[in-house]
């Protein structure tokens, strides 16, 4: 049908014309509207040319000289191609370009996201080894109470007798008798385990290995601490047995528990994990929690809290507060996190193994059992380009991570009073700034430094109670203020509050009682009035309000609790 | 008369408005009348007269609609637009400018009508 048209609209040209019409159409290349209209136009300017010739060869030769003229077919279609272009209008030509425009960018995102994709990272050092060459100290194995403690770890996970956490766990001013009974068949039970702990806590050092559940796979994010469990079920029991001891009037063992656990806790810190510190602080915290339970629920004699304040003193003076130590062995999770989650190039060029980043954004193969971190399909594709456009490298995380971990370290230095105006976590996040891993990994400073110091306050204050217990036992009398008892020998220096910068506040309400406490969380002296929480307990460290009281312990809570407050 | 390609290039579309301001005519039609008025002297090579008037038609100078003429013959017939008339008069000036010009250059050496 085509070509009866075609041959149709060329009857009255010589076949060269037709040739060289349909040549000069044909490189064109345009639309087929336009080169038909061309088409057209070409064949009425030839008729038009030719339609005085009479004969064939007249025509023939015309139509030769004519094409002549006409020039050479590729020129003129490129001429013609290019007018006809402009002839387009605005909106179409807009169109185009931006239709142009979108295609280009589909086809860089393409070849950037397989280029995004592919490759997979080398991993070049051992962190793990690093991480257990760093935490081990120049010392015999014999000094080591590691191996102590996690064989009275290994002995509770081996028992029969399970119901200890749910009894364990609880306040001192929580339990009944049932509860009493529970603990006191647990601590029967384990009382040669807890003995362990108490052997280890007499050796000077404590360093453990740390290794993950698969010998192939050398990830220090898959390392898992699991005796930490075991310690933690150690450290309350032992904390039961002391109070226990002290209601039998044991008096002497039950502060020896109390320091076992105050040691045991001193333990588990320095160059090792954030998270070992962590529990070494709360170790510690419920070693000074029991000793003030235990001295306001007894009258112990000054023969035995004279040799215990000087083993306490001696304890706390050796006692490194600060948590920096563990600072260095947190950066080798992250250093570690950086040679898995980037992919070098041929070219010398990183970017983002994003395999590695789901797994640490998702959980493992993206999927994430916490459903409240499991990320919608949209958001997980917004994370995934974001990705895909941090154009991060491994070096420049590295530094960020120094830099990070080198403003938390100045910030160790001072105490939380020094920065109460500022917003340190948004400081801290301007060193962070874009950088995808570290905002994943990076632990919450702030919080870790505000417990070192309020653990360091904790131990000094409980310290400084038992010196007020021993200064009136001998005297007969409470000191008029805490520098008395410096003067009488009995403390060797005020603690100073980390909330305040100033002593901690001593207050002597009439000869038998006294108050001891810090500002706490919300930098104000709030008269020594604990504010109570959402649950109606007494909240030592509360953000908002109040102070943290550590003396009395019992009576000034139970006064704080309103009476019409239901526990359910 | 031959002119060289490039020295024609300028002046073409001048000379193509100029022919269409006297009415419009088809593709054939107009390059017959130029070579007629020139005297066969501005031959406008036919296949570029066609790139030409398109590009007439993308600035707005000339518009082009298909007529029947009394043959039965379609042909596109181009006509000079009012923007067209513009840019004419604006170009005659030019020119006019650039033969006095061209006349003090070269003196008596260049007849200009």
């Amino acid at each position: 049908m085509k070509d009866k048209e075609s041959k149709k609209a060329f009857e009255n040209l010589p076949a060269c014309v037709e040739e060289y019409i349909k040549l000069v159409i044909k490189k064109m290349r345009w639309q087929k509207k336009v080169r038909e209209d061309v088409q057209a136009e070409f064949i009425a300017h030839f008729e038009d040319a030719l339609h005085e010739c009479k004969t064939n060869e007249e025509k023939e030769k015309a139509a030769k000289e004519l094409i002549e003229n006409f020039g050479d077919a590729e020129l003129i279609a490129v001429l013609a191609r290019r007018a006809k272009k402009r002839c387009r209008p605005l909106w179409q030509k807009l169109f185009i370009r931006a239709f142009q425009f979108v295609g280009i960018v589909i086809v860089l995102f393409i070849v950037y996201f397989i280029w995004f994709v592919s490759g997979k990272p080398t991993i070049t050092t051992n962190y793990i080894e690093v991480a257990n060459n760093l935490g081990r100290p120049t010392a015999d194995e014999s000094q080591n109470a590691a191996p102590l403690y996690e064989l009275a770890a290994k002995t509770f996970d081996q028992q029969e007798y399970k119901c200890d956490s749910d009894y364990l766990s609880k306040s001192f001013y929580e339990v009944n008798q049932i509860d009493i009974n529970h603990i006191k068949k647990w601590i029967n039970q384990n009382d040669a385990t807890l003995n362990l702990i108490a052997q280890g806590t007499e050796k000077p050092l404590c360093w453990q290995k740390i290794k993950t559940p698969d010998s192939n796979d050398n990830a220090m994010l898959s390392v898992i601490l699991p005796h930490l469990s075991g310690y933690r079920r150690a450290a309350y029991g032992i904390c039961w047995r002391a109070y226990l001891s002290a209601q039998d009037e044991q008096f002497q063992k039950a502060l020896a528990d109390t320091l076992t656990i105050y040691k045991f806790g001193q333990h588990q810190k320095g160059t090792r994990t954030l998270i070992e510190n962590l529990v070494g602080i709360s170790m510690q915290n419920k070693s000074t929690d029991t000793i003030r339970t235990i001295l306001e629920k007894n009258d112990i004699p000054n023969e035995f809290l004279i040799p215990f304040k000087d083993k306490f003193t001696k304890i706390i003076n050796a006692e490194d507060f600060s948590i920096v130590e563990s600072f260095e062995f947190e950066k080798l999770f992250i250093y570690d996190e950086i040679q898995r989650s980037f992919v070098k190039s041929r070219f010398g060029i990183e970017h983002i193994y994003p395999k590695r980043l789901s797994v640490l954004m998702f959980g493992e193969g993206g999927n994430c059992n916490d459903n409240s971190r499991q990320p919608k399909k949209l958001d997980s594709l917004f994370r995934y380009v974001n990705l895909m456009f941090s154009f991060q490298n491994s070096q420049k995380t590295r530094k960020s991570v120094d830099e990070y971990f080198d403003f938390w370290k100045d910030i160790t230095i001072a105490t939380p009073h020094t920065f109460k105006a500022c917003d340190l976590n948004s400081e801290a996040y301007k060193v962070i700034d874009k950088n995808i891993l570290l905002r994943l990994l990076s632990p919450a400073m702030e919080k870790i430094i505000s417990l070192s110091w309020r653990n360091r306050i904790s131990s000094e204050s409980t310290l400084t109670i038992v010196a007020v217990h021993v200064f009136k036992k001998q005297k007969g009398y409470l000191p008029e203020s805490l520098q008395e008892l410096i003067t009488s020998g009995f403390l060797t220096s005020v603690p100073i509050d980390p909330f305040s910068d100033k002593p901690i506040v001593y207050k002597k309400r009439n000869n038998d009682n006294f108050a001891l406490y810090s500002v706490g969380l919300d930098f104000d002296d709030d008269g020594g009035k604990m504010e109570i929480s959402k649950d109606g307990k007494p909240d030592m460290w509360n953000t908002k309000d109040g102070d943290a009281v550590f003396w009395p312990v019992e009576v000034f809570r139970q006064e704080l609790v309103p009476k019409n407050f239901s526990k359910s | 008369m031959k002119f060289e390609r490039e020295l024609l290039k300028g002046i073409a579309p001048v000379v193509v408005l100029e022919t269409l301001s006297r009415g419009k005519m088809y593709g054939y039609e107009l390059s017959e009348a130029i070579e007629a008025k020139s005297q066969n002297v501005l031959t406008l090579g036919q296949g570029t007269l066609y790139p030409l008037l398109y590009n007439l038609e993308a600035q707005k100078l000339v518009t082009s609609e298909w007529e029947t003429s009394g043959s039965s013959r379609k042909r596109k017939y181009y006509s000079i637009t009012s923007k067209g008339k513009e840019r004419l008069e604006t170009d005659k000036v030019q020119l006019a400018d650039l033969f006095k010009a061209l006349k003090l250059v070269f003196g008596n050496s260049i007849v200009t009508a």
